[in-house]
């Protein structure tokens, strides 16, 4: 009864979620502004979505929406990244609408060629076993033991390549920043969904501001990217791994240093998670 | 828990609706495909209400299904507005 009620309830506010992100899509101006409300209110509208059902459906129910709400909240500010920068480089500079427009991106693909060191070989099993579970919604035994051996199946077949291993994670500070992430998130979605139901526009000033990361490795750069898209009001819209810097879209510009500082304390947060990461020369 | 589903779908097909007006009038590529990724979404959060409303929690993989597939064409989208301009 009380799941039902849980359930239930995020299950309203999700629906909420998506409708203040449906009529943001449809009112901000321009591609970029658009994901802005696409990226953050859905993820998190999705979410509440899925786990109400999966609460007010039980434990199997529960494991296997969290699985799909991680994926969606991992891919979901890649997919905007990409759409973003995609969105800036079809239209050229001098046209793009922008209050400040620092955007002048290297040619995709630019920096691909380094190979991605790869996760131990027990852990990338124990994590598809994990996933298998997962998706089975049952941790008997036999699933278990069909998870590990689809695990190594993979592993020696396809030999997939992943970046975490042996690079010093700090799970205390991964946690924390995965702390940070969330709140970002539902503090960026509560500031979307305003706007997307406010009338006035005018308070609508896009800009694309370069913020450089001196010195920064690429697994923070990474974390920061994706932190600062789930952050109220601003997305970032590429990446420079050559002099560490991100781009960074801000629906209401007012001035550069201050998109500057909000990046930089987000990046502080990142380079407590993974401090000992090799860094870009 | 009927009613509530009741309500979480209508304010979903609302939404849906949104989505598709927004799918309609563009204008560029990257504004269609924003508005598509959104209509996958309303459509999987609609997938979990209506696993609720049958009350069976198989139905819960689509979501799974559906958040990897929606990133796999948001991304390829991506790409060909990238590579080729905005054809419009």
């Amino acid at each position: 009864m009380i799941a039902d009620a849980v359930g239930g309830a995020a299950m309203v506010a999700g629906a909420l979620l998506m409708l203040a992100s449906a009529l943001g899509v449809l009112r901000f101006p321009g591609p970029v502004a658009r994901l802005h409300a696409a990226t953050k209110a859905a993820t998190l509208g999705l979410a509440l979505l899925a786990l109400g059902a999966g609460v007010a459906l039980g434990t199997a129910a529960v494991v296997l929406t969290a699985l799909a709400v991680a994926f969606q909240t991992l891919t979901a500010p890649i997919a905007g990244h990409l759409l973003a920068r995609a969105a800036l480089t079809a239209v050229p500079p001098g046209r793009r609408n922008l209050a400040r427009d620092d955007f002048d991106p290297p040619p995709a693909d630019s920096g691909g060629s380094r190979t991605p060191r790869s996760l131990p070989a027990v852990a990338t099993v124990l994590l598809l076993a994990a996933a298998w579970i997962g998706l089975w919604g049952d941790p008997s035994f036999a699933n278990a033991a069909a998870g590990i051996a689809t695990g190594l199946a993979v592993v020696v077949l396809v030999r997939p390549p992943a970046a975490a291993a042996r690079l010093g994670l700090r799970p205390a500070g991964l946690l924390r920043f995965a702390g940070a992430f969330a709140a970002a998130l539902v503090r960026g979605t509560l500031a979307v969904a305003r706007e997307a139901i406010d009338p006035d526009d005018s308070a609508i000033r896009q800009a694309v501001v370069r913020v450089d990361l001196p010195g920064s490795s690429r697994a923070a750069l990474v974390l920061t990217a994706d932190a600062v898209t789930l952050t109220p009001g601003s997305l970032t819209v590429d990446v420079d791994l050559e002099r560490p810097a991100l781009y960074v879209h801000v629906l209401h510009f007012v001035e550069a240093d201050a998109v500057r500082r909000d990046v930089e304390r987000l990046h502080a947060v990142a380079v407590g998670a993974v401090p000992n990461l090799e860094t870009t020369p | 828990m009927t009613a509530v589903v009741t309500v979480v779908l209508g304010v979903l097909a609302v939404s849906g609706l949104l989505a598709v007006v927004a799918l309609i009038r563009g204008p560029s590529a990257a504004d269609r495909m924003v508005a598509l990724d959104l209509l996958l979404l309303v459509l999987a959060g609609a997938t979990a209400a209506g696993a609720v409303a049958a009350d069976d929690g198989t139905l819960l993989v689509v979501l799974v299904v559906v958040t990897l597939i929606a990133f796999v064409g948001t991304v390829a989208v991506a790409r060909i507005i990238e590579l080729r301009g905005e054809a419009e």
